[in-house]
């Protein structure tokens, strides 16, 4: 997962335990901001687990948020630093982890990758059951909303089956839809197939700002509903575009800041 | 035979080595690329993000779903003649709030 061979080259005489009391607390900090929630696990949200760095970890973390590791000119900062199959981010796209940036989709994406490969891990038959789409499906959906033809067997070919991001729908309980709203704010959508609900996970809601996001979701879910109808074809026998909308209470909130 | 009665076949083995690939971005705009298939995408990437006036910073190339390195060939991906890559604007965000 992680392509310490490049950093090593950078770093060729680093040494690792000298940095590592010095900023195991940034460390602890840095993990706690990426902690992912579940709404099954919402009380944890204020208490998240902390899970120690090893030393690569570490060592990238440093590399990555550190000031005194400054650049000159963007020498190092198309470097992949994280790499999956399907996605990498580089040194400049990671830096939008640090404290009061806005997160890249590019992020988002390989968190997601990390959960499919989790889930996956969970269900050896590929019949995962969670599943988890990247930014860009939510992304094309709310950038075609006609969907023709073409753009529904694209996403199709893209993004759904199992050498993609799903399984089959006949084992899937919850889908989660990462969706941007403006340019400047995430949420979440949960698509419950037990409860036939559709949730929005909003660590930010406000009287009106919630209402478009709830006219996104729902173009979303029914561009969604248009996309299982194809790639599924008779398995797909629950229209998710039918299913009732709502906000997720008690959800984690963020600061009230302007970031 | 004259010079220029030789040049079709040498142009016909170098064009069997190049696609035609097409760059779409998220607004539907297309821009045409004929590129070797041993030549690596960061040209096509560089020239259309000069051509398009962007940051190359600023955007992620896809191809079939996956994010494409600039050190990849089009033959290492097993691109074809006609084949389609997104163009797309990193999307960013935090929270704002309310208007």
């Amino acid at each position: 997962m992680w392509p310490i061979c490049q950093l090593r080259e950078v770093f060729d005489n680093f040494d690792v335990a000298k940095f590592a009391n010095g900023y195991f607390q940034q460390d602890l900090n840095l993990k706690s901001q990426t902690s992912i929630f579940t709404q099954e696990k919402m009380h944890y949200a204020t208490t998240p687990r902390l899970i120690p760095l090893d030393d690569e970890e570490k060592l990238l973390t440093q590399f990555i948020f550190d000031p005194a590791w400054s650049f000159n000119g963007d020498g190092y900062m198309h470097l992949a630093l994280f790499c999956s199959e399907r996605y990498f981010a580089s040194h400049f796209e990671l830096c939008s982890l640090k404290p009061k940036q806005w997160i890249l989709d590019v992020i988002i994406n390989l968190v997601v990758v990390q959960l499919t490969n989790l889930e996956r891990s969970f269900h050896k038959s590929n019949h995962h059951m969670m599943w988890y789409l990247p930014v860009t499906v939510s992304r094309q959906i709310l950038g075609y909303p006609k969907l023709a033809e073409d753009d529904l067997i694209k996403m199709c070919h893209n993004y759904f089956g199992e050498t993609n991001f799903t399984a089959d729908i006949r084992h899937c309980s919850r889908i989660y839809i990462p969706t941007n709203d403006g340019g400047s704010h995430w949420f979440c959508i949960k698509v419950d197939m037990k409860t036939r609900m559709t949730y929005i996970f909003d660590s930010k809601p406000a009287s009106r700002s919630n209402s478009f996001r709830k006219q996104l979701t729902r173009k979303v879910i029914l561009g969604l509903h248009k996309v299982l109808r194809l790639q599924y074809g008779a398995d797909y026998q629950q229209d998710v575009s039918k299913f009732n909308i709502a906000n997720v209470e008690r959800q984690p909130l963020q600061d009230d800041t302007d970031w | 035979m004259s010079a220029e009665e030789k040049k079709p076949p040498v142009g016909d083995q170098a064009q069997s080595n190049q696609i035609n690939l097409k760059v779409k971005s998220q607004e539907g705009n297309e821009v045409f690329f004929r590129i070797k298939n041993n030549t690596q995408l960061k040209k096509l990437m560089t020239a259309y993000c000069e051509r398009q006036s962007l940051d190359a910073k600023a955007i992620v190339f896809l191809f079939d779903g996956h994010r494409i390195k600039a050190e990849q060939t089009p033959e290492q991906l097993g691109m074809e003649d006609g084949d389609e890559i997104d163009a797309m604007l990193h999307q960013t965000g935090g929270g704002f709030g309310e208007m």
